[in-house]
């Protein structure tokens, strides 16, 4: 009994990777000695190499926002907040990449309130802009180290509800981030991006392009379920 | 805080009320904590839902981590405690697939990598919770003996022995499809 509790042993150590030389020399002779610690081990080897063969699910997209935002839910503060993976843009606007300020435009539309009056490069390397002559660029992108970091600042001064919708086949989003305070409500989810706001805000994206491609994501501002304005703009895919 | 910040110096921001780099850890550890609870609960939705609360879990109990031990074997713990509480109050039994059921399977077929996974988890749901638990941590996480029973908060021999024993009902479960020989 002894004898065959070291069998089960060295054959579980080395499919575990764990034998020593030694071991691996008694091991030899019992597999060559042995039929059915022969089989035994061969059939959990096998099992061992299904294993490792079986590819690791993706999790949600929006899972790290979730958390993240919850973690703010939880301590009830309005304070501003950043989520960067990368750490490097919750430094500021000014590290996006310079190098964005050369993407070409591919196109604008406003849908209401506001009207396409881009490209026009901000000192924050946006490469489009959209918004009204009265109150300025709302909606523009720029390239961040393979990013695209989308800028929305819904031009209403009242409380109003934001929903920013992308193609979750074109695009994962990866960061959100607002500096300014007061959002509620934030949510993501089935290519969606959502809050509410009681004042005005600058709220910013992070998107990984999937494709080479490209897509449009659409922004719409509403209150009481009345769309008040909205916007979208062809974002850049993979360089 | 960048993805290369190790995990020490990253706990201790967050202890100093730095979200960002909690939010590091979430985006280096959500992979492997969903796949982890996704193998013991099945259901995606769930997994996703149970994975939330083990990373607000951590958050919440972050200042009692002993940093004496490996940060992904303290989430490892969180997440799969919330997967075997999960599975308790659940306490059902989980609907086996009608093509696991059946033995008509064609054997060709079956090992197509998507087909495969499926019945590799009609397999892995079939046997205790608390045996799934080592499996998919050692054959799916790589983790050592020790890390396990870190992990599991048990002695290191129980790690083996449970390893020994549910590995051989999977091999033998998967074995009757003609999955394995």
């Amino acid at each position: 009994m002894k004898a065959h509790d070291d069998h089960d042993d060295l054959i579980q150590r080395d499919i575990d990777g764990r034998i020593t030389e030694n071991e691996r020399t008694r091991l030899a002779a019992l597999l060559a000695d042995d039929p059915g610690a022969r089989q035994d081990h061969r059939r959990l080897a096998s099992l061992r190499d299904l294993l490792a063969g079986l590819p690791p699910e993706e999790p949600p997209a929006h899972l790290s926002v979730k958390v993240l935002r919850d973690i703010r839910a939880r301590r009830g503060a309005k304070g501003a907040w950043s989520f960067w993976p990368g750490g490097r843009l919750a430094l500021g606007y000014g590290y996006a990449a310079a190098a964005g300020a050369a993407l070409a435009i591919l196109a604008i539309h406003a849908a209401t309130g506001g009207r396409a009056f881009g490209p026009e490069p901000s000192p924050r390397n946006a490469v489009a802009t959209i918004g009204s002559e009265t109150t300025g660029p709302w909606l523009s992108f720029r390239g961040a180290d393979g990013k695209v970091a989308l800028d929305v600042a819904a031009p209403e001064k009242g409380a109003v509800d934001v929903t920013v919708a992308y193609d979750p086949k074109s695009f994962q989003l990866v960061g959100v981030t607002n500096r300014t305070g007061g959002l509620d409500r934030l949510s993501t989810g089935d290519g969606q991006v959502r809050w509410s706001q009681d004042r005005p805000q600058r709220v910013t994206l992070l998107l990984t392009p999937r494709t080479s491609a490209g897509a449009r994501v659409e922004v719409k501002y509403s209150a009481e379920g009345k769309v008040l304005g909205g916007g979208s703009v062809e974002l850049p895919g993979i360089n | 805080m960048t993805n290369e910040t190790d995990d020490t110096t990253l706990v201790q921001g967050c202890l100093d009320g730095d979200d960002q780099a909690f939010g590091v850890l979430v985006l280096r550890y959500q992979g492997p904590v969903f796949n982890a609870i996704l193998r013991m609960v099945r259901d995606r939705d769930d997994a996703t839902d149970l994975t939330q609360s083990a990373f607000l879990k951590a958050h919440r109990e972050l200042a009692r981590f002993d940093d004496r031990h490996k940060f992904f074997s303290w989430i490892y713990r969180i997440a799969i405690n919330e997967a075997l509480n999960h599975l308790k109050r659940n306490r059902r039994q989980e609907p086996l697939d009608g093509d696991f059921a059946s033995d008509d399977r064609d054997p060709e077929r079956a090992f197509a990598g998507v087909e495969t996974s499926r019945l590799v988890q009609d397999a892995l749901m079939r046997i205790t919770p608390d045996s799934r638990a080592v499996l998919i941590l050692r054959h799916f996480h790589d983790c050592s003996y020790e890390e396990m029973a870190t992990v599991l908060g048990i002695p290191e021999k129980t790690v083996k022995s449970r390893l020994f024993t549910a590995r051989r009902q999977l091999r033998d479960l998967l074995a009757a499809k003609g999955i394995l020989p």
